[in-house]
């Protein structure tokens, strides 16, 4: 190439750069500045400007910080414009200097683009779309240049944030921004164990900011090296001012950190703000603040037991530190065990959990306790059914000194209700039902680094029924001596040593049971218990071999007994008997980010199941997951797989509005169920600073060896009590969430179609006919929509409306006298009872449900601590949802009518934190 | 065990409704048709002492159910045959509310339904035979059920006389039998007179329940029978420990075959009413069950001692407390 020629070149390149933009005549001059730097021909330019300009790359896909050019409104609208026409009335429309050479351009190329709404950047995003340009904000010009041929982002960054005693820090904030781009940045959380990892770093300069409440924000610089695996260790230094912005991020570090790390599992998360934010009755509910999320049916008002993804209520496995609770319910389900001053978190995981999970075949919900920070507080609440009282401290130096223990931190708490002279001004007699538990966890760490933590928990619920008018028959003035009472105590812990690297050893051991009976105690020869037990003891060990390789395996033996039994005349309406059985099962489960764009999970788990009468079953549970990435890692498609299996199970009867658990593991009675879930979907996180998060995700899952009553069980054949059919179900979930700004909260659409095939002995037929029905739970559409705002005066207002179609039921068709012979005169007594004609099972539904719930929360913080008092109200436009029907059965006519679920419903409360 | 009546258990479970729920309002929708509904019996009753002596009685009633109001269904015919090939016909009575229906103490009967009997001297039909139901309706419907008669089966280690014995007073007795080969549960019944102020305004007192299938099957009597009066505490707290003095009680206990005990055990739960097992199908719904009974009375005194050895026997030793 001639320098003529060259020069010539040059020139009109810089004549083309100089079709501006805004051609200002300040502009003019600086785009004329500009395009001196250009590269015309490398050999023409000042060496300053040429090495400036060597080192201007163009991007796409840039979320750009509000303010600046690339986040201006671009307000273009072209049709088939040349490239460069277009970048011209980009200019022109949006105001912002662009500058381009038009020999880099396609001249051929045509573009379109309707992006009137839309920013600058993502307006370059596409009319850059098929070219090999990228767009670089610099200055005060927007410049189009090539692309930089790009280096393989795989730089991997891996830490632990600690504290200054060297106590591991789980949920701070970790922010990455490369040191020479302040338009991106990444961001992720610490684990339970202070770690973190950043994948697929391009190598250069990174600013590291690291940020918890209570902590001071430390930054620091760090140097990625082409493919290198950095490790930094971080240490927090302790300073008692919230730091800004921290709260608000640390869901979303925690969001970002699954999304980018976990392949296959669906999870939706609660801390313990939003729980507080959700309105509800009474006060704040980690298993009643499940149901909002998508893929979870609750089929009334009057139980917290929730269905996810069509799966049985006993088909959750539900963890309160890792140590599973039978029954987590009280009140009958207005509310459950875990007191809200004890949950830090709720996790739901509603599909495709990993293979360190078993025993139960639908969900897992893991609530964490909540053990405060060290320091002595107190926190209370006062509702119109329960109080409670939280107690929160530390030890001595002294005595973590002699036990060789640092960061020791416990929390006590306790819980009484009072639903019973609540009740007394609504009721003829009052509701005799009272509650009382006692949460308690402790968490310390060794000399040596290693975590120790214990959880406790006892409750008990008791109805007294001597004083239910309904119950006092034709003596009043008797007081019948009825003990109705159930509850759960548990207990576990766990030791944790940390690995080098995010790893992590760690050994548990946890008790679990539930108790209930019913016994009148008058004659001790009637009465009624349920009661299920499970120990068990395990070790988990988890390594990251390198920064893309996380690698869990681990081991469980668990020892379950059944005891259930009636006695004296109680109808037998479930299946009595006691087992025991003893399990074991062990795991091995592998995460591959393979790069920036893949992520892989594979996992293995096998349960052997040997009850002490009967045969030993074995069950081998391949999970399979893989998530691809797009759109520079904010977009992701995934899908997984995997076999679950189930050994312990409720025989509870769904259909009935309340019915209590009756819990019994597998063996002589009932199989080991085995379900199959595939499940595949798109998230990705959408906006500024990740501002929306977007799940939508269809499954299909199928249940072998499901358990029913069978009503018209062989006496004398203990292997009849139940019926064995399958299950299956298939649906959508949708979640749109946003957790920026003054508006926070979440849309969730549920789309579910489950079904049941049963044998149907109560049929009459010796050769039981086989039914497909769909089960109670089974919501075909189920919508949330759950919202948290700040109003003026400090107030935050939460508000929740749920939309659902109607839950199926069997409609009694007829009634009828039923005719018995006496024995004793062989007559007919045609009014012994009235029968029920049923038709189709569960063949009708009921109407839709609504329901709008809000709530108002006022905090004075005070200089001893704060009080919030809090407002709620259930049920705002007091819709009547049908909780059941029933049928007046008269000559000529039908009359149907029934009882709804919760109408308006206003309650009140206060808590208070001493600190 | 299994009871007939739930309401107690019913009510404790649904008793949490009553905290928050509302009405809903009435609102008539289309009646389904009527249905005809049929209870066949067929009972041997045997001797408690010599089940040689044996006698059969069928009985039928059959009605056309309004919704929960019955009216009669004449015209009908009703024939049960044995897998030995005999075969009963019942006879329609014109009387059904005496002949067939029980009496309502201080009160009359609505309209029961058609009712249809047959009595025959000795055992028509064998135990452990299968029987088979063909119910013919006048508008050419037909009604069809089968069913396995119960084996036989006698009280052990009873003393009675001429079908009675003696209970000390506040005592009760187990009775022990047998158990009946083909038999899916028992059902015990006591008619109780003479309990005084304990059950003041009526003449005699049924309790019943129905008990499991079971190798060494007993009855604890009277405790055994008291689920259903459980609300009448006084009452159910006497007769826990015995029977009272002055009172008597006749006491039935019947085998019953798969199609009884499934009509007469709880079933689902149902708000509206009980939902049972049928036996009998076609153009109507229903039960046709089989049993084996045996039937004997008991009578709460002390011994008589002018009675000498012609006083009654007592049953047996008394049920300890």
């Amino acid at each position: 190439m001639s320098a003529a020629t060259a020069g010539g070149r040059s020139a009109r390149r810089t004549r083309m750069f100089a079709r501006l933009l805004r051609p200002r005549p300040a502009r003019i001059a600086t785009l004329a500045a500009i395009a001196t730097l250009l590269p015309g021909s490398p050999a023409g330019l000042a060496g300053q400007n040429e090495q400036v300009l060597a080192a201007l790359t163009g991007e796409t896909g840039i979320d750009p910080e509000p303010g600046t050019l690339l986040a201006t409104v671009s307000r273009l609208s072209v049709e088939q414009a040349s490239l460069a026409d277009a970048l011209a009335r980009l200019a022109e429309s949006s105001r912002v200097q662009i500058a381009f050479s038009p020999t880099l351009l396609p001249g051929a190329l045509r573009v379109d683009c309707d992006c009137t709404t839309l920013h600058v950047a993502r307006t370059l995003d596409r009319l850059l779309a098929h070219t090999e340009l990228g767009y670089v904000e610099l200055g005060s010009q927007v410049i189009i240049v090539p692309k930089a041929v790009r280096s393989v982002p795989d730089g991997v960054l891996r830490g632990r944030v600690r504290s200054e005693v060297a106590i591991p820090l789980e949920d701070a904030t970790v922010r990455l921004r490369p040191a020479a781009d302040t338009t991106t940045r990444r961001l992720t959380g610490t684990d339970r164990l202070g770690f973190f990892t950043f994948h697929d770093l391009l190598p250069g300069r990174y600013s590291l900011s690291v940020g918890l409440i209570g902590y001071a924000l430390h930054e620091q610089t760090v140097e990625i090296p082409q493919g290198a695996d950095l490790e930094v260790e971080v240490t927090l230094a302790e300073q008692a001012v919230e730091l800004e912005g921290v709260l608000a991020e640390a869901r979303r570090s925690r969001q970002r950190e699954r999304f980018e790390r976990s392949g296959g599992v669906t999870v939706q998360e609660f801390n313990a703000r939003e729980l507080k934010a959700i309105p509800g009755i009474a006060e704040p509910d980690a298993i009643k603040s499940v149901e909002v999320l998508p893929g979870v049916t609750r089929v009334s008002d009057f139980t917290a037991a929730f269905n996810v993804r069509g799966g049985s209520a006993d088909q959750n496995l539900i963890l309160l530190d890792g140590v599973p609770i039978f029954n987590p319910f009280h009140a009958m389900g207005l509310f459950s065990v875990f007191n809200g001053d004890m949950v830090q978190r709720a996790e739901l995981h509603s599909g495709g959990f990993p293979a360190e999970y078993g025993g139960r075949t639908s969900s897992v919900l893991l609530v964490e306790s909540d053990l405060g920070d060290g320091d002595f507080g107190v926190d209370a609440g006062l509702s119109l059914i329960a109080s409670r009282a939280a107690v929160q401290g530390g030890l001595s130096q002294g005595v973590q000194d002699r036990l060789g223990l640092a960061n020791a931190r416990w929390r006590v708490s306790g819980r009484r209700s009072y639903l019973d002279l609540v009740t007394r001004p609504f009721l003829d007699a009052a509701f005799p039902y009272s509650l009382m538990d006692l949460q308690a966890g402790f968490e310390a760490w060794t000399k040596h680094g290693d975590r120790i933590r214990i959880t406790g928990y006892s409750g008990r619920d008791a109805v007294d029924l001597h004083d239910l008018e309904i119950l006092r028959g034709s003596d009043p003035e008797h007081i019948p001596d009825i003990d109705w009472s159930w509850g759960n105590d548990a207990i576990g812990g766990t030791w944790t040593r940390p690995m080098r690297g995010g790893g992590a050893l760690d050994v548990h051991g946890s008790f679990s049971r539930f108790q209930g009976e019913f016994d009148f105690g008058e004659f001790q020869d009637v009465r009624a218990r349920t009661g299920i037990s499970e120990s068990s003891v395990g070790v988990d060990h988890s390594r990251r071999p390198t920064g893309r390789l996380n690698w869990k395996s681990g081991l469980v033996v668990n020892r379950a007994a059944h005891d259930n039994a009636i006695e004296g005349g109680i109808p037998e309406a479930f299946p009595v008997g006691r087992e025991a059985s003893t399990g074991s099962s062990v795991y091995s489960q592998l995460e591959w980010k393979a790069n920036a764009r893949w992520l892989l999970e594979g996992g293995l788990r096998l349960d052997y199941w040997r009850p002490d009468e009967a045969d030993a079953t074995t069950v081998i549970s391949p999970r399979f997951a893989v998530k691809r990435y797009f759109r520079d890692g904010d977009w992701a498609a995934r899908a997984a797989a995997g076999r679950y299996s189930q050994s312990i199970l409720s025989m509870r009867d769904e259909e009935l509005p309340f019915s209590p658990d009756w819990w019994m593991s597998s063996g002589s009675k009932a199989p080991v169920v085995v379900s199959d879930h595939i499940q595949g979907g798109v998230e990705a996180f959408v906006g500024h600073h990740d501002e929306w998060f977007v799940a939508l995700e269809g499954y299909y899952r199928r249940f072998d060896g499901l358990s029913g009553r069978n009503w018209a069980d062989d006496p004398e054949d203990p292997d009849d009590d139940l019926l064995v059919g399958e299950g299956r179900s298939y649906g959508a979930d949708l979640i749109v969430r946003r957790d920026v700004g003054e508006t926070t909260g979440w849309l969730s659409v549920s789309l579910l179609k489950a079904r049941r095939t049963f044998p149907d002995t109560g049929a009459g037929l010796e050769a039981a006919p086989i039914i497909e029905y769909p089960p109670v739970f089974d919501r075909r559409l189920d919508v949330d929509l759950v919202l948290r705002r700040a109003l003026p005066l400090e107030i935050e207002a939460g508000l929740r409306w749920n939309f659902g179609t109607g839950l199926p039921y069997t409609r009694p068709l007829g009634a009828f006298e039923i005719y018995r012979a006496q024995m004793i005169d062989l007559l007919v007594d045609p009014t012994y009872a009235t029968g029920i004609v049923y038709g189709p099972r569960n063949g009708e539904r009921y109407p839709v449900r609504h329901r709008m719930d809000i709530s108002f929360r006022k905090t004075w913080e005070k200089g001893w601590g704060r009080i919030t008092p809090h407002v709620s109200i259930v049920n705002v436009y007091n819709r009547k949802n049908v909780l059941f029907y029933s049928f007046n059965f008269r000559p000529e006519v039908t009359v149907r009518t029934g009882s709804s679920m919760i109408p308006i419903l206003p309650t009140i409360g206060v808590e208070v934190s001493f600190r | 065990m299994i009871i007939r009546s739930p309401s107690l258990w019913t009510s404790a479970l649904l008793a949490p409704l009553a905290l928050g729920s509302c009405e809903l309002a009435e609102v008539e929708i289309e009646p389904v048709p009527d249905l005809v509904v049929a209870a066949v019996s067929v009972v041997l009753t045997i001797d408690p002492l010599d089940p040689s002596r044996v006698d059969t009685r069928a009985f039928a009633l059959l009605a056309v159910s309004e919704q929960t109001f019955a009216r009669e269904l004449p015209g009908a015919s009703v024939t049960i045959v044995g897998e030995s090939g005999r075969s009963l016909h019942l006879r329609e009575v014109s009387d059904p509310l005496v002949t067939c229906v029980t009496q309502l103490e201080g009160g009359t009967r609505p309209p029961a339904g058609s009712c249809h009997v047959a009595a025959v001297p000795g055992a028509h039909f064998a135990p452990g035979e299968r029987l088979s139901l063909m119910v013919e309706l006048p508008d050419g419907g037909i009604l069809r059920g089968e069913s396995r008669m119960p084996g036989i089966f006698t009280p052990t280690a009873l003393s009675l006389r001429d079908g009675r014995c003696r209970l000390d007073p506040d005592t009760g007795y187990r009775f022990n039998w047998a158990h009946s080969a083909g038999s899916w549960a028992y059902l015990a019944e006591a008619r109780l007179v003479g309990l005084g102020d304990l059950w003041p305004n009526q003449e005699s007192l049924l309790l019943e329940t129905t008990l499991r299938r079971d190798d060494e099957p007993q009855l604890a009597f009277p405790r055994d029978l008291l689920f259903e009066i459980v609300d009448r505490w006084e009452l159910a707290r006497v007769l826990h420990q015995g029977l009272p003095a002055g009172a008597s009680a006749q006491i039935a206990v019947g085998a019953l075959d798969r199609n009884w005990a499934n009509w007469v055990r709880l079933g689902r739960i149902d708000l509206e009413g009980e939902v049972r097992i049928p036996s009998v199908f076609g153009d109507g719904t229903g039960m046709f069950g089989t049993a084996v009974r045996w039937k004997l009375e008991v009578e709460s005194r002390a011994t008589d001692p002018r009675a000498g050895d012609d006083d009654l026997p007592l049953c047996g030793p008394a049920l300890e407390n």
